[in-house]
C-alpha cells in the first residue's frame, strides 16, 4: 500500500478517473442506484401501503368508529349508599377529567360525549310515537335540518311526519318512573311530561348513515337486520337542556359515551396509528385502575348499585385496524423482503459486472500497474475509490427513486420516519457491501491478469455445475412437496423463499443444460453450413461459436422469461382457484343469512336466490353424512356464480336434470362421486329415493370439506314430506340470499342489512394467506419481467457492444459481398436463435413448473375446489413474437451502431 | 536498487495454454540466464513463444513448469516479487504504456521516485521535454513510446523487458528508442527484448532464438543485418492516379493537415511502399485510396472500372485492425470472400506458401497475432484482386514469415495485382519496386 502514504496523482484523481470511462461510470451509478432503491424500497413501500391500508380502513369506518369508545349506563348525579348526593352533573366532571388526560396525545381528537335518555313516550295533539332524548357534543352540525333552525330542540323528520309537528310547535314528552328509585329523582313515582317547543327538524339519522360522526351509534340508530324493530329516534338536545328535561319526567338513569376520535388532520401514518393505539391502550388501564385520578373519576363506586348496566371500556377499532394491517403486512412482508432482496442481489451482481467490465475495459492499465509493481489488492483498492462517488451518487438517486416508487406502487404516499431511517440503514449497511464486490472482482480479475488461466482452470470452467443447481432444485421441490410450504402465519417467510427458490434453481439448471446441448450441436452443424447462404451461414457460425457471454445471456433470457411464464402461469392458476372458492363459499357475488319467509324489497333490481344448507341432517346410503344443498333452480343461475371447471356438465344441464320429474330425487354429488348402489338418502329418519345426475367437484353455496349433495328445494321438500318427514328445509340454520352483480354488497345494505352480516366473495380474496401467495407470485412475476428486461438489455448492447468491436470485419465483408439486408438478417437470425430458444425453454419450463407446484398453494383447503392449473397459452405466441421482433431491432440497432463508428479510425486501430 | 550483479535464471520453463478447441505449449524447457547491463534480443518467429517468455521474465505469469529466479548476489527472489522494482516491462502497443488520463509528467510522478530533475533528464535524453504536460492521445505513437520507456527507466532497475517495442514506430521514433536503450544498457540496466527489428539487433549484446518453445541459438549478435531483395519485374500500364489529394481534420480547436495536395501513381503489377513517421498521412492516404474516406480536395482516377466503393476483387484490404470474423476458422475467413461473392477461390497455395495452412480450422483468438495477419493477407490476395492496400502487413512478422509475406506479395503482383502499402520495415521497403516517403501529410519523394 506504498500509494496511500505517498500522494501520487495515481491515487489522488482516483475519486475522479470514471469521468474518463464515461460506460463504467454509468454503470457503477446504476448498480448503486439499483442497489438503493431495491433496498429502499422495501420499507419505504411497506410503511406507504400500511400507511394505505389504514388510511382506506379510517375512511372506512371513520374516526370515531376507530377512536377510544366508552359507554356506561348510570346516573346524573353521584350518591352515596344513603342516597345522598355526592356529586351532582358528575359526567362534566368526568368529561372534564377525560379531555385533559387526552390532551397530551397528539393523534387522537377532541372527546365527544353522548348522553341519550331511555324510550319516552311522545305525542303532539292524538298522535304520538316512542323518541329518545339525546345530548351530543356537536350533534347539530352533523344533521341535515330540513326546517327550522339548528339551535334548541331537533325533531326528525320521521317522527315531525307523524306527529305532524313543524317547527315551532310543542311537543309532549312522557316518562314512566315507577320502576325507579324516588331518592334518585326526588319525584314522586308515576308518569311525568313535560313539553318542548320544536326548533327545527332534521332528517332523520336512519336516512343519513354515511357521516362516520355518528359510527359509533349505528345500533342506536337504525335495527341490525331488516328483520328486527328499529330503534326510536333522538329528539336532539344541548347537554343542560336534555338534563334538565330528564329531571323533570324523573328519568336519572340514562347512557352516557365518551368518544375520542382518531385525529384525521393529517390522516395518521401506520407509526402515528401505532403511537395512538398504545395512548389509548394506556388511558384504558388507567381507566380500569381506581388508584390513578382518571380511574378514580371514573369509578363507579356506589353509583353502580343502582343501575344494570355494567361498565364498558374499549379501545375500538384502531387496535383491530392495525391488526387487520399487521396482518396485512405479515402477509406482504416476505415477498416485498423477497423481492428487496433479489434487488439488491441483482444490484450486486451489475455493480460486480461493472467492476468485471470495468477490469476488461481497462486491462491494459491493469497490466501496466502490475508491470510496475502494484499488486493485485492495491489495484483493487484503488478501484474502491474510484468508485465511492458514483457509488453515492448512484444511491442518492436510488433513494429518491424509491421514495417516488412507493409514492405510486402504494396508493398513499405518506411514509413513516422510522422507514425512512431504516431503508438509509440498510443502503448504509449494503454500500460498503457493493465496494466489497466491486474490490473483490477487480482482485479476481488482476490476480487473473497475473496468472492467466491454464489447463487446470478450463478444465474446471468445463465442469457441469448446473448438475448441482438441479440438484438444490430436487431437494427444494422435495421440501416442499412434502407439505411444508404454508403461507398461513409464520410459513409465509419459507414459503416465499422455497417459491421462488424452486422454479429459479430449476430454470438456471435447465436452461443451461439446453444452452450447452445446444451450443454443442450447432458447433457440430457449423461444417455443413458452409453450404447455406451467407446469412443463415454467419448465423450459425456465431451459434456454433459461441462464447460464455452469448451463453449466459441465453441463460439469463431463458431464466427470467422461464420465471415471468411460471409466476404468470401460478398467478393464473392461483387467481383462478381463489375465485372459484370464494365463489363457491359465497355463492354469488355477495350472501347474507335471512329468514324462510324474507322477499327482497320491490326495487332491489339485482339477480338473487334463496339456498338452504342443511349440514347435519342427512346421510347418504353407501357415503355417510352429507350436507345438502337445496337450491331454487328457476333463480340460482342469474345469481349465482359459476365456473366451468366445477364440473364437466353445464350449469344449465344439471338445473334441468335436477328439475326433471321421476320416482326419485335427483341430485349433484360434489367433492366424492355418487356411491355405488347408494340411492337413498335419509333426511332425520325420511328415506327418500334418489338418483345421481351430475357430479362436480364445486358447487356455489357449500363449504367445509365433508361430501354435498345438490337438490332442487322444491321436488326435495315434496319428496322428505312424502317420506313421512317434515319440512327438510327448516332445518337450514339460516337460508342464504345470494346475489350477484357489482354492486351486491350496496344493494344488499341498501335493503337493510347490516354490513357485518354481509359475506362478499371480496372478502375472501383479501385472506391473508391468498394475498400472500399472490403477492409472492406478482413479486415472482415483476421479477421475471424486470429480469427479463434486463437480460434482453444486456443482450442488446452485447451486441450493439460486438458489432462496434466488428466494425472492421463488417465493412471488410461488405465490400466482399455481403448485403445490408443478409448482414442484418445474420445477426437477427442469430440473435433469434438465442431468444426463440430462450422463449422456448422459457414456457416449456415455466408450464411444467407450474403442473408440478400449482396444488402447493391452497388458500383456503377447506373450500372447494382443488387448485386448479391455469395455463395462459397466449403467452407462447407473445413471447415468440416478442423474441423475433426484439431480435431485429437488436440487429437494426447493432447495424446502426456499427454505421456511426469512424471507420477510418477504427481501420488503423492495430488488430 | 543497484542494476550491478542481477541476474534472472530461466531453468527448464514450460508455459501450457488451453484454448477452446486446443492446447498449445507455448515454452518447452527454457534454460537461459539474462544479465543486467546486457542487451539480449529473443528472436523467433511469430507464435513462438516470446511474448510468453518475456511475461514470466517480468513476473507478469508463472511457468506452469520450472523456476525463474532473480538473483542479486547471495539473495534469491521471485520474479513476481520485483515486479516495478528490480523489473519493467515495456508493452508492444505504445498506447499500453500510458494510462489515458495522465500527463507524461504525472506517469513519471506515479511510477517513479519524486526525483524531478532526475526525470527532466530522463525526459530531455528522449526528446520529450516539450511534451511532459500532453496526455497520451495529444501525442504520436513514437512519443507514447519513449514516455513509457521514460517511467520504465526512471530509478534504474536491473531490468527492462520490452515486447516488440519499435513495431509501431516509424523509423525516427525507433532510432531514438532504440538509442536511449543502448545508453541505458551501458550504465548497467539489462535489457531483454523481444524483436524483429533488424535495428534493435544492432544493439544488442546478446541474441537468443526461440523456436517452438525452445531456445535453438544463443550467443552473441551477429554484425550487420540481412536485407530484402527487390524483385525487377515488368509493370502493367497505369492502375491508380492521385492528383492534389488533400484531407483535414479538426482536433478540438487544432486543425490537423493529414493529407495535404498529395500526387502518387500506381501501375498494374507494382508493389509501391509508402513509408514515413507515425502521422505523416500514411494511413489517410490508404483509406482514402480504399474508399473508407472522402478527400477534402483533389482527384482519384482509375484506369480501369471500379466501383465506389471499390468491391474486394476491386480493391482488397489488410487494415492494421485486420478485420478476421472471430466466429470463423482461420480457413473459413480466407473463403468468406468466395463464399460471400459466390466465386469459387482455391486459396490453399497462399495459404500454405504464408504458412498457415496447418491453422485452417483454428479460430483467430487461437493464434498469434502475426498468425492473424497473414491470414488476413491470405484473404485479400486470394481474390486476385485489382490493387491490395495494406497497412503494415508485416508489423508482427518475424524475418521468415516477412519472406513469406514478400513472397505472396511479389506473386500477386506478378498476377497483375498492385500493391500499396504502408510500412516502417525497410526489408518490406527494400521489395517495393518503389518507396515513396511521407512526411507531414506531404509525399516527398519516389524512389525506384
Amino acid at each position: 500500500m506504498r500509494a496511500l502514504v505517498s500522494p501520487d496523482p495515481l491515487w489522488t484523481r482516483s475519486p475522479f478517473v470514471l469521468r474518463h470511462f464515461p460506460g463504467l461510470l454509468v454503470a457503477t451509478a446504476v448498480g448503486a442506484l439499483l442497489l438503493a432503491g431495491s433496498l429502499a424500497l422495501g420499507p419505504l413501500y411497506l410503511s406507504a401501503t400500511a400507511s394505505s391500508a389504514l388510511h382506506a380502513s379510517l375512511t372506512s369506518i371513520g374516526p370515531y368508529g376507530s377512536g377510544f369508545f366508552m359507554q356506561r349506563r348510570e346516573t346524573l348525579d353521584r350518591f352515596d349508599r344513603n342516597l345522598r348526593v355526592v356529586a351532582r352533573n358528575r359526567f362534566v366532571h368526568q368529561t372534564t377529567t377525560l379531555a385533559r388526560a387526552t390532551a397530551g396525545m397528539p393523534g387522537l381528537g377532541p372527546v365527544v360525549t353522548t348522553m341519550m335518555s331511555m324510550p319516552l313516550g311522545a305525542s303532539a295533539g292524538r298522535a304520538s310515537t316512542a323518541l329518545r332524548l339525546m345530548a351530543r357534543t356537536g350533534a347539530a352540525g352533523h344533521v341535515r335540518i330540513e326546517a327550522g333552525s339548528p339551535h334548541g330542540f331537533l325533531v326528525p323528520d320521521t317522527a315531525a311526519h307523524d306527529l305532524h309537528l313543524r317547527p315551532g310547535d310543542r311537543l309532549t314528552l312522557r316518562f314512566d318512573s315507577s320502576g325507579q328509585s324516588p331518592g334518585l329523582s326526588g319525584l314522586t313515582p308515576g308518569m311525568h311530561r313535560v313539553s318542548v317547543r320544536v326548533s327545527g327538524i332534521y332528517r332523520d339519522l336512519v336516512f343519513d348513515t354515511s357521516n362516520p360522526y355518528w359510527a359509533n351509534l349505528i345500533h342506536e340508530i337504525r335495527a341490525p337486520s331488516p328483520m328486527a324493530p328499529p330503534p326510536p329516534p333522538f329528539v336532539i338536545g344541548s347537554q343542560s337542556a336534555v338534563t334538565h328535561l330528564l329531571r323533570r319526567l324523573g328519568q336519572t338513569t340514562v347512557d352516557l359515551r365518551w368518544e375520542v376520535p382518531v385525529s384525521m388532520h393529517p390522516p395518521p401514518t401506520y407509526d402515528g396509528a401505532r403511537a395512538a393505539a398504545r395512548d389509548l391502550h394506556s388511558l384504558i388501564e388507567r381507566l380500569s385502575d381506581p388508584q390513578t385520578r382518571l380511574g378514580a373519576t371514573f369509578r363507579c363506586g356506589a353509583a353502580c348499585f343502582f343501575t344494570t348496566a355494567s361498565v364498558s371500556t374499549e379501545a375500538a377499532g384502531l387496535t383491530g385496524q392495525l391488526q387487520q394491517v399487521d396482518a396485512r403486512l405479515t402477509a406482504l412482508r416476505p415477498p416485498v423482503t423477497a423481492i428487496s432482496g433479489a434487488g439488491a442481489l441483482v444490484a450486486l451482481a451489475v455493480i460486480a459486472s461493472a467492476g468485471v467490465y470495468g477490469a476488461r475495459r481497462r486491462r491494459d492499465e491493469m497490466l501496466l500497474l502490475l508491470s510496475r509493481g502494484w499488486r493485485p489488492r492495491s489495484i483493487a483498492l484503488r478501484a474502491v475509490l474510484e468508485s465511492v462517488l458514483p457509488l453515492a451518487a448512484g444511491a442518492a438517486a436510488g433513494y429518491g427513486l424509491a421514495l417516488v416508487g412507493a409514492g405510486l406502487l402504494a396508493p398513499s404516499a405518506r411514509t413513516d420516519p422510522s422507514a425512512a431511517a431504516a431503508s438509509l440503514a440498510r443502503i448504509g449497511v449494503a454500500l460498503p457491501l457493493a465496494l466489497a464486490a466491486l474490490a473483490t472482482v477487480t482482485l479476481m480479475a488482476a490476480r487473473a491478469l497475473l496468472h492467466p488461466r491454464g489447463a487446470d482452470v478450463e478444465r474446471r470452467g468445463r465442469l457441469p455445475w448446473e448438475v448441482v443447481v438441479a440438484a438444490g432444485a430436487i431437494a427444494t421441490y422435495v421440501v416442499a412437496g412434502r407439505g411444508r410450504i404454508s403461507f398461513a402465519g409464520g410459513g409465509a417467510t419459507e414459503a416465499t423463499y422455497l417459491l421462488l427458490g424452486f422454479p429459479l434453481l430449476a430454470l438456471v439448471a435447465g436452461a443451461t443444460m439446453v444452452a450447452r446441448a445446444a451450443r454443442r450441436g450447432l458447433a457440430r452443424l457449423t461444417p455443413s453450413a458452409e453450404a447455406l447462404r451467407p446469412a443463415p451461414f454467419l448465423a450459425l457460425s456465431r451459434l456454433g461459436a459461441s462464447t460464455g457471454v452469448a451463453i449466459t445471456l441465453l441463460v439469463a433470457a431463458a431464466t427470467s422469461l422461464g420465471l415471468f411464464a411460471y409466476a404468470q402461469a401460478m398467478v393464473a392458476s392461483l387467481e383462478t382457484t381463489t375465485q372459484a372458492k370464494a365463489s363457491v363459499f359465497t355463492g354469488g357475488d355477495a350472501a347474507v343469512a335471512v329468514d324462510a319467509g324474507y322477499r327482497p324489497p320491490s326495487g332491489f333490481r339485482l339477480p338473487a336466490s334463496k339456498l338452504y344448507q342443511i349440514t347435519s341432517a342427512a346421510t347418504l346410503q353407501g357415503a355417510g353424512p352429507v350436507g345438502v344443498l337445496a337450491i331454487n333452480p328457476s333463480s340460482f343461475a342469474r345469481a349465482a356464480r359459476w365456473n366451468d371447471a366445477f364440473s364437466g356438465t353445464s350449469l344449465s344441464d344439471i338445473l334441468k336434470r335436477l328439475e326433471a320429474p321421476g320416482q326419485s330425487l335427483p341430485y349433484v354429488a360434489v367433492g366424492d362421486p355418487p356411491p355405488a348402489g347408494g340411492h337413498t338418502l335419509d333426511v332425520q329418519g325420511a328415506a327418500v329415493a334418489v338418483t345421481p345426475v351430475a357430479t362436480a367437484a364445486a358447487f356455489p353455496g357449500i363449504f367445509g370439506d365433508t361430501p354435498w349433495v345438490v337438490v332442487a328445494q322444491g321436488p326435495f321438500a315434496r319428496a322428505v314430506q312424502a317420506a313421512g318427514g317434515t319440512d327438510p328445509l327448516s332445518l337450514a340454520a339460516a337460508p342464504q340470499l345470494i346475489v350477484r352483480g357489482e354492486r351486491a354488497e350496496a344493494a344488499l345494505r341498501g335493503a337493510g342489512f347490516s354490513g357485518s352480516d354481509i359475506l362478499t366473495a371480496q372478502r375472501i380474496l383479501q385472506q391473508p394467506t391468498y394475498v400472500a401467495a399472490q403477492s409472492t407470485l406478482r413479486v415472482l412475476r415483476a421479477l421475471g419481467v424486470g429480469a427479463a428486461l434486463l437480460s434482453v438489455l444486456a443482450l442488446l448492447l452485447y451486441l450493439q457492444v460486438r458489432q462496434r468491436e466488428r466494425v472492421v470485419a463488417a465493412a471488410l465483408a461488405a465490400r466482399m459481398g455481403l448485403r445490408p439486408r443478409e448482414h442484418l438478417l445474420a445477426v437477427a437470425g442469430e440473435v433469434g436463435a438465442i431468444l426463440v430458444l430462450a422463449a422456448a425453454v422459457a414456457l416449456a419450463g415455466g408450464y411444467a413448473l407450474t403442473a408440478l407446484t400449482h396444488s402447493w398453494i391452497d388458500t383456503v383447503p377447506s373450500v372447494p375446489p382443488a387448485p386448479l392449473l391455469v395455463l395462459p397459452l397466449v403467452l407462447i405466441p407473445a413471447l415468440l413474437a416478442g423474441a423475433i421482433a426484439v431480435a431485429f431491432a437488436g440487429a437494426w440497432i447493432a447495424q446502426r451502431s456499427g454505421r456511426s463508428a469512424r471507420l477510418s479510425e477504427e481501420m488503423r486501430r492495430v488488430g | 536498487m543497484s542494476a550491478d550483479a542481477a541476474t534472472i535464471e530461466c531453468r527448464r520453463v514450460t508455459k501450457v495454454y488451453r484454448t477452446a478447441t486446443s492446447r498449445v505449449e507455448a515454452l518447452r524447457g527454457v534454460d537461459a540466464v539474462f544479465r543486467s547491463g546486457r542487451f539480449t534480443v529473443v528472436m523467433g518467429p511469430s507464435g513462438s513463444g516470446k511474448s510468453s517468455l518475456l511475461r514470466i521474465l517480468a513476473g507478469l505469469d508463472r511457468p506452469t513448469t520450472g523456476n525463474v529466479a532473480y538473483r542479486r548476489g547471495a539473495s534469491v527472489y521471485d520474479v513476481g516479487d520485483m515486479r516495478g522494482a528490480g523489473l519493467r516491462y515495456i508493452f508492444q502497443a505504445p498506447a499500453d504504456n500510458l494510462l489515458p488520463y495522465l500527463t507524461v509528467t504525472q506517469h513519471l510522478r506515479a511510477f517513479g521516485p519524486r526525483d524531478a530533475a532526475g526525470g527532466d533528464a530522463l525526459l530531455a535524453q528522449l526528446g520529450l521535454q516539450r511534451r511532459a504536460h500532453q496526455l497520451p492521445h495529444r501525442l504520436s505513437g513514437g512519443e507514447q513510446q519513449r514516455a513509457g520507456l521514460a517511467h520504465a527507466l526512471l530509478g534504474s532497475p536491473a531490468f527492462v523487458i520490452a515486447d516488440e517495442p519499435t513495431s509501431e514506430l516509424d523509423h525516427d521514433s525507433a532510432e531514438l528508442l532504440i538509442a536511449a536503450m543502448r545508453r541505458r544498457t551501458d550504465a548497467g540496466t539489462g535489457f531483454v527484448v523481444a524483436t524483429h527489428d533488424p535495428r534493435i539487433l544492432d544493439v544488442a549484446d546478446e541474441v537468443l532464438h526461440i523456436e517452438w518453445g525452445k531456445i535453438v541459438d544463443a550467443g552473441e549478435a551477429p554484425a550487420g543485418r540481412p536485407g530484402a531483395p527487390r524483385s525487377a519485374r515488368p509493370q502493367g500500364g497505369e492502375l491508380l492516379h492521385l492528383r492534389g489529394v488533400c484531407k483535414t481534420y479538426t482536433q478540438g480547436s487544432e486543425r490537423i493537415v493529414a493529407l495535404g495536395d498529395a500526387d502518387l501513381e500506381v501501375s498494374r503489377g507494382e508493389v509501391v511502399a509508402l513509408m514515413g513517421p507515425s502521422g505523416s498521412g500514411k494511413s489517410t492516404l490508404l483509406n482514402i485510396v480504399a474508399g473508407w474516406e472522402q478527400p477534402d480536395a483533389g482527384e482519384l482516377s482509375w484506369a480501369v472500372a471500379v466501383g465506389s466503393p471499390p468491391s474486394w476483387d476491386e480493391v482488397a484490404v489488410v487494415p492494421q485492425a485486420l478485420g478476421l470474423l472471430d466466429e470463423l476458422t482461420l480457413g473459413g475467413n480466407v473463403r468468406l470472400p468466395g463464399k460471400l461473392s459466390g466465386r469459387a477461390l482455391d486459396a490453399s497455395g497462399l495459404t500454405a506458401r504464408l504458412g498457415i495452412d496447418h491453422l485452417a480450422d483454428r479460430y483467430p483468438r487461437e493464434v498469434s497475432i502475426g498468425e492473424q495477419q497473414r491470414c488476413a493477407l491470405a484473404r485479400a490476395l486470394c481474390g486476385h484482386p485489382v490493387l491490395l492496400v495494406a497497412d503494415e502487413p508485416t508489423a508482427h512478422q518475424d524475418r521468415a514469415s516477412i519472406a513469406r509475406i514478400l513472397d505472396a506479395m511479389h506473386e500477386a503482383a506478378e498476377r497483375g495485382t498492385a500493391l500499396l502499402i504502408a510500412t516502417h520495415d525497410d526489408e518490406v521497403a527494400a521489395a517495393a519496386d518503389r518507396v515513396v516517403n511521407m512526411r507531414d501529410g506531404r509525399i516527398l519523394s519516389g524512389t525506384s
